[in-house]
């Protein structure tokens, strides 16, 4: 039972998780999404629900197709994408981004992390999964030695937490290892901070006001 | 009678590796004959009851109900603690050393005692495995592999009342040797107290041993990543007492592949912890299972902060994204107000100017107007209207702005991250830029970090390359 290796130290295309080079690539995404989506375009009266998951869509896109197909979380999430898209009343060019970060690690991704979209799969896999793990607990008695001896590891990734963590980040529902549940989780912390970065650029900028700064030269 | 047969294969069980264990430590010494004898004796070594060792000087082989009988007894004692044992053990041997001594002299006595011991470690051992079979079930290495060492049972028994033990097995290895007379004899006391100085070494171990150190066994591999610590130890002493089955182990440390791996995964899992803690704002330090709640906490705050973003930009989406379809629409779009083809030359003057001046109000100047400072390969880059454009202006990206009331704000990045692979394949195919201002990421964006300070870097980068030109829509 050997962790994978760590998925922040991987680069893509030289761009790692925390770099700068990630939060404009997001950005650009950011911006190309908002304008193929067409989130923005007031002519077709979406309510205030349906433009912020347009947007949230189009920022979840450009995320994780600036971070790549390396991280697992981030093949689950275009996939995630992908799968609503299918649902709502025109698929965009979203679509495109999940299916190109889909299919590309399609043979190393597990095939159980496939599956995973349809939400009545998801809640019947990880029912099923909370119960494996139950028993798999349960079945070791807990008795005065082996409660000590349980281990650091057991003891600070309890259940809970776990749990929690796994219905956080995307694709966490087929990590039943929790070493690379904890290095999945640290990848994308620091992508979520990085688009939380971008869009707080962009919203600062389109918020900015235009004209304190212009001082008339002549 | 289930448990009564498991008890007894494990009594099969751990009579073979003593059988193994003896007959390595006699192979040298003792003849093929005696390697008979020892396969008799413990071939019929029976699972016999405490009571049963009283009554019977050197009984081999009491029959099958009495066996289920001694089993259950045994089980019921066993249960109840584990440092009664020692004491029984050494008062059965004394009992049997009395006994057996003037039984028969010779080889019957020694045959009498030798079984004795055999059986006493025996069962000792086999009692202890029925007490770990009750507390590791789980493990799931138990069974036939539950018995790798001899130590481990006895180093749980008499955890406390080492002494005793001691004391026995010196006894029992006395006796054994003086009236066996033989080499065998000797070799085996030489095992057993090869053994009792093992088991010397362990008394300090005040951990109570699961089942699961299995002196090398591979029993340890359900257990969890902690469990090994222990076993390690245990491990370490217990894989040298058969020193030819097992690779020799420093103290501590383990060599079966299991508990290395999980040894390595602890250490994974401890990097990524310190690595998300170093993330995360709030590094407390204090405890590994509060630092994880911290992260959690963190993601969903990420999470949520994304959401009302999201929810936010609403009204700038929409100002920017039929402005960028415009540019792209017309190609020299144009909510230029002032634009003219004089007018351009006008405003070069103007910058020309005020850049001798002073460069924030040549680039104030500019940014009223909607304009920008770029070199002029960058502008025959960006108004090729390729798809690809690579500047050799290595910037990492300017920040971006969109005046909304003057023209469309479209972002430099696109050409400007050339390293970012796979991320210029997806710029528009509007790459008309010729109009960036970069004015918000300049001036607002004051806390912002990196990308702030890059688009006023590679501003003042870009003015101070040879050729600046000023393009407009």
């Amino acid at each position: 039972m050997s962790c994978s290796p760590p998925c922040s130290s991987s680069l893509v295309g030289g761009m790692s998780a925390g770099s700068k080079k990630f939060r404009h690539a997001i950005l650009k995404n950011l911006l190309l999404g908002l304008r193929k989506g067409g989130a923005a375009s007031s002519s077709r009266g979406m309510s205030l629900h349906e433009r912020r998951d347009a947007v949230r869509h189009a920022a979840d896109a450009a995320l994780a197709s600036a971070r790549g197909a390396t991280p697992r979380w981030s093949r689950a999430l275009a996939a995630e994408l992908s799968s609503s898209q299918h649902g709502r009343r025109r698929p965009t060019s979203w679509a495109d981004d999940a299916h190109h970060l889909v299919d590309v690690p399609a043979t190393s991704a597990r095939p159980s992390g496939q599956c995973k979209s349809s939400p009545a799969c998801k809640m019947v896999m990880a029912g099923c999964k909370k119960m494996i793990s139950r028993r798999r607990l349960r079945a070791r008695p807990k008795s005065r030695a082996t409660a000590r001896a349980a281990g650091a590891v057991a003891r600070v990734m309890a259940r809970r937490r776990a749990r929690a963590l796994r219905e956080m980040v995307p694709g966490g529902r087929g990590m039943v290892d929790e070493c690379t549940l904890l290095g999945e989780t640290l990848d994308y912390a620091v992508s979520l901070k990085a688009q939380v970065d971008a869009m707080q650029l962009l919203l600062r900028t389109l918020q900015a006001p235009k004209n304190p700064l212009l001082k008339p030269q002549q | 009678m289930q448990p009564t047969t498991r008890e007894m294969q494990a009594m099969a069980a751990a009579g073979q590796i003593s059988l193994d264990d003896l007959r390595e430590a006699a192979a040298g010494a003792a003849g093929g004959v005696h390697d008979d004898f020892l396969d008799q004796m413990l071939g019929g070594l029976p699972p016999s009851a405490w009571p049963e060792l009283a009554s019977a000087a050197g009984g081999k082989a009491p029959d099958g109900g009495a066996q289920a009988e001694g089993m259950q007894h045994q089980a019921q004692h066993f249960g109840g603690g584990l440092y009664d044992e020692s004491a029984l053990l050494a008062s059965r041997l004394r009992q049997h050393q009395i006994s057996g001594g003037p039984a028969g002299g010779g080889g019957g006595g020694a045959e009498a005692a030798k079984q004795m011991v055999l059986q006493q470690l025996a069962d000792l051992r086999q009692g202890h495995h029925m007490l770990l079979q009750g507390m590791g079930r789980s493990t799931g290495g138990g069974g036939g592999s539950g018995d790798g060492g001899l130590l481990l049972p006895l180093s749980l028994g008499s955890g406390g009342s080492g002494g005793d033990v001691q004391a026995l097995l010196k006894a029992a290895a006395n006796s054994a040797g003086g009236e066996a007379g033989g080499v065998f004899g000797g070799s085996f006391a030489g095992s057993l107290q090869q053994q009792q100085q093992h088991f010397q070494s362990h008394p300090q171990q005040t951990a109570p041993l699961p089942g699961q150190g299995f002196g090398g066994g591979d029993g340890g591999a359900g257990a969890s990543g902690g469990v090994s610590q222990p076993q390690a130890g245990a491990a370490g002493g217990g894989a040298a007492a058969p020193p030819r089955q097992r690779v020799r182990a420093r103290r501590g440390q383990a060599t079966d592949p299991h508990s290395i791996a999980e040894r390595l995964r602890r250490e994974r899992i401890a990097e990524r912890m310190k690595a998300l803690q170093e993330l995360v704002p709030n590094a407390n330090k204090t405890d590994k299972a509060s630092m994880l709640d911290e992260i959690i906490d963190y993601v969903k705050f990420l999470q949520l902060q994304v959401k009302v973003l999201s929810m936010s930009r609403l009204g700038g989406a929409a100002a920017v994204a039929p402005l960028v379809a415009d540019m792209s629409s017309e190609g020299r779009g144009g909510a230029a107000a002032a634009a003219g083809s004089d007018g351009l030359a006008v405003t070069e003057q103007q910058v020309a100017k005020l850049m001798e001046e002073d460069m924030g109000t040549a680039m104030q100047y500019l940014q009223g107007k909607g304009l920008c400072l770029m070199p002029v390969s960058l502008a025959s880059a960006i108004s090729s209207a390729t798809c690809h454009m690579r500047p050799p202006v290595g910037e990492p990206g300017l920040g971006f702005a969109a005046a909304a009331h003057h023209m469309a704000a479209m972002r430099l990045a696109h050409g400007m991250n050339g390293g970012a692979g796979s991320g210029a394949d997806a710029v528009p195919a509007s790459p008309s830029m010729s109009v960036l201002t970069a004015q918000s990421a300049m001036n607002n964006g004051a806390g912002d970090g990196g990308a702030d300070g890059e688009g006023s870097h590679s501003q003042q980068q870009q003015h101070s390359k040879d050729a600046a030109s000023v393009s407009k829509p």
